[in-house]
């Protein structure tokens, strides 16, 4: 029998503009999300926090991601294929929140198996009201159980 | 070479023209032939005429022949009548000598006379019947010798001597009508000699003026054939060398492939532009296309096959071929056909270019305009990034000096009042104002990056091409500007407008873009008036927006499609220059152009041409994405500038 799996779950952000990440928690907070937030900073670090060593099977169980694509060195695109290659983290939910909308791009983070894009909107006022949107989506949100 | 004499100045270089389409080897053979068989018919003619001739001859020799035999007969027989009638008288033996003599004589004279006169029947039986009376009459002599000899001389008897002579008479007569007759004949047939001579002679003459002129006319025709070869070779050779004085300076390759038997004819500048020794590669068709790059090998077959199967009389493609070197060259080859009489191609003759440098150029164009558009887009999209940071901290900042003013007011009272003013001027004044100018300038830094970015769209926007009803199009653009001109008591006048193959969406944002300038820049000084017409050459639609506004001064002609550049008397109107750098760019891609006409205070025309097109195309469903977002993007910019 399959339990109902209702516990609130942990969002990772990734993000490499501080000033972003900085909105993003702001606007999901007045949004009333209260879930734990981890902001990893770079693509080097996101792949060390998802693919490291010590990591234990259920480490990723009730998470939810928020990607950028424009990182320096290591990009969203190729955290997004390595996130969906892996057993462990294939059915985490990626959300990719980027300024980019180039439709191939889109149509690219779709292929790999990005779960939801969106884009960042330059003017504040719809930045802010798209994070908030985003955050009470978040707020319905269910999470996949844990197979593994 | 024939076919493009005909068409140049060189025409008359072109050898005589001979009728029947004769070669001139033809002609010779003909010359030939005519003289000779001219020559053996008067050698027949002749031959037969002196035939003639000579039977004539013969006849009259004959003939003297014959009168001369007769006469010797008759004059043997007088010598042997004489003989014995001097024999009778005197009785002496020595008279009768000339008779024995003569009778000999007469015996080989009769045999000869027979003999002559053997083929002639009448003749014969003449002779013959002359043989009876002469042998009668020799009897007759013979018997008068006798009978002298037996009773002795003495005067002969009146009737022995009247029988000899009427026997010697009847002969006489008879060899003289002979004669007499042949006399006749002879003078006839001398006659009938002359006139054959004189036939004869004519003969020669017309037969001789005949062949000459024969050989005039063909000898003068010879002349002049082989000096007009002569002109038209010399003409040919200097037609050639400058041919292969241009092609040796372009170095481009000559080639020449003959369809019929399969061969190829390659110069030497075609196998050096491969780095080839002329004995390095065969002259073959096959030889040669084992050197196309295994790439481009099928493509250029099937540009070829195409050639050869279809009706373009000119033929292009381009290649890349092995260079003994190992590198691969790009090549362009063009070429013409040569067809036979029958319209079947049979060859093509064309040169070979070496474009590699053009392409390699080609390509690092191509390379640098992939990377200008990747640029403007990161970078319009990187620079978007910290516009979003300084708006967000702003707005943050605002709603904290809101919090930190609330929260202070209260304790208003217990600060000292210069303090407190200062407090006052920092947080409802200084802070404020430098709030708004950090967002106004991040407004405008966002509006210059999303014309960088819409700019670049526009490269990338593949064109829908299909009928559109231009009058539609303005009559959309008109409707969504409505308020705008309602607002400015404007009056815009529409001429017939065409139905055209050309973009929909991209016309409309050239039409809309320009409404909106001659609307926006309509001058208070008098009622606006627009007018838009078009016009229609042979290859080209010609639209016209004409306005009554304030018009264009000459030093800022320039300007006008410059990207974030307006002219100098557009300040009192919200605008950041980018609608007509866009429309200028859009019609550039579409093959079209554009251009103004203006005067200060009087009003400007802008002119907008489009190339007449046939074909509709289509768009692959990939592209139409791009086109998409794209063409949505213009129209918002718009709005939001308005």
């Amino acid at each position: 029998m399959i339990k109902l799996f209702n516990e609130p779950f942990k969002l990772v952000m990734i993000e490499d503009d501080e000033g972003h990440a900085r909105l993003i928690i702001k606007n999901l907070e007045r949004a009333g999300v209260a879930n734990q937030i981890v902001h990893v900073p770079n693509g080097a670090a996101a792949l060390d926090y998802f693919f490291n060593d010590k990591r234990r099977p259920d480490q990723h169980d009730k998470t939810v991601i928020l990607l950028d694509l424009n990182l320096p060195e290591i990009d969203g695109f190729e955290i997004l294929r390595r996130l969906k290659a892996d057993e462990h983290t294939k059915n985490i939910p990626v959300i990719v929140l980027t300024t980019t909308d180039n439709p191939k791009d889109i149509d690219e983070c779709y292929a790999l198996g990005c779960n939801v894009y969106m884009t960042k909107p330059v003017g504040y006022e719809a930045f802010a009201d798209a994070i908030r949107k985003l955050g009470l989506m978040l707020n319905v949100v269910k999470v996949p159980h844990n197979q593994g | 070479m024939r076919g493009q004499t005909t068409c140049t100045r060189t025409d008359w270089f072109y050898p005589m023209k001979l009728p029947w389409a004769i070669a001139r080897k033809h002609y010779y053979i003909a010359v030939f032939c005519l003289i000779s068989l001219a020559f053996v018919t008067f050698s027949f003619v002749l031959y037969k005429q002196y035939n003639k001739v000579q039977t004539h001859n013969d006849f009259s020799l004959y003939q003297s022949q014959v009168i001369d035999q007769s006469r010797l007969i008759v004059i043997d027989l007088v010598d042997m009548e004489t003989s014995v009638r001097g024999f009778m008288v005197t009785g002496d033996e020595a008279f009768l000598d000339p008779y024995f003599t003569a009778y000999a004589r007469l015996q080989s004279g009769i045999v000869n006379l027979r003999n002559t006169t053997y083929p002639e029947v009448a003749a014969r039986e003449e002779v013959n019947s002359w043989l009876k009376v002469i042998d009668n009459y020799q009897k007759l002599l013979a018997d008068q010798i006798t009978d002298v000899r037996t009773r002795g001389a003495g005067s002969p008897s009146s009737a022995a001597l009247n029988a000899q002579k009427a026997q010697m008479d009847e002969l006489r007569q008879m060899l003289d009508q002979s004669i007499a007759r042949r006399g006749v004949t002879l003078r006839l047939q001398s006659k009938a000699a002359q006139s054959q001579k004189n036939n004869f002679l004519t003969v020669i003459v017309l037969g001789n003026v005949l062949m000459i002129g024969i050989l005039l006319v063909g000898t003068v025709t010879i002349i002049n054939l082989e000096v007009a070869n002569q002109r038209f070779e010399d003409a040919h050779r200097r037609s050639e060398e400058r041919f292969k004085t241009v092609l040796n300076g372009i170095n481009d390759g000559v080639f020449e492939y003959n369809f019929i038997n399969d061969s190829m004819y390659m110069s030497p500048e075609y196998k050096s532009m491969l780095g080839y020794d002329e004995a390095d590669i065969k002259d073959d068709f096959k030889a040669t296309i084992s050197l196309i790059h295994p790439d481009d090998k099928d493509a250029a077959l099937a540009t070829l096959k195409a050639f050869r199967e279809g009706p373009s009389a000119l033929y292009t493609n381009v290649f890349r071929m092995h260079h003994k070197d190992g590198t691969w060259r790009w090549i362009m080859s063009r070429a013409v056909a040569q067809r036979g009489d029958d319209g079947r191609m049979r060859s093509m003759v064309g040169a070979h270019t070496d474009i590699t440098d053009q392409k390699n150029r080609e390509e690092e164009l191509r390379q640098l305009h992939a990377d200008m558009e990747t640029f403007t887009y990161i970078t319009s999209h990187d620079l978007r990034s910290p516009l979003v940071n300084l708006k967000g901290f702003s707005r943050e900042l605002d709603m904290a000096i809101a919090e930190v003013s609330d929260t202070l007011t209260p304790y208003k009272d217990s600060i000292k009042p210069e303090d407190w003013s200062k407090i006052d001027l920092n947080l409802h004044r200084d802070i404020p104002e430098a709030l708004t100018f950090i967002g106004k300038g991040v407004e405008r830094m966002d509006t210059l990056t999303t014309a960088i970015l819409d700019l670049s769209r526009i490269g990338r926007y593949v064109h829908r091409y299909e009928m559109v009803d231009s009058r539609a199009i303005i009559d959309k653009c008109i409707g969504a500007q409505s308020f705008e001109i309602q607002n400015k008591g404007a009056e815009v006048i529409v001429h017939d407008l065409p139905e055209l193959v050309t973009d929909a969406l991209a016309l409309e944002q050239v039409f809309s873009n320009l409404l909106d300038n001659a609307v926006k820049y309509l001058t208070v000084e008098r009622k606006g008036r627009i007018e838009i017409g078009s016009q229609q050459t042979a290859r080209d639609f010609v639209f016209y927006i004409r306005d009554n506004g304030r018009g264009i001064d000459a030093a800022d002609s320039g300007k006008i499609f410059e990207i974030f550049r307006r002219a100098r008397n557009t300040s009192d109107v919200r605008g950041l220059g980018i609608g007509m750098s866009f429309v200028k760019t859009t019609l550039r891609k579409m093959d079209g152009a554009i251009w103004f006409e203006s005067a200060v205070g009087v009003g400007t025309t802008f002119f907008v041409r489009l190339p007449r097109r046939n074909g509709v195309n289509d768009v692959p469903d990939e592209a139409n994405t791009v086109l998409a977002s794209a063409a949505q993007a213009l129209p918002v910019r718009k709005a939001q500038q308005a």
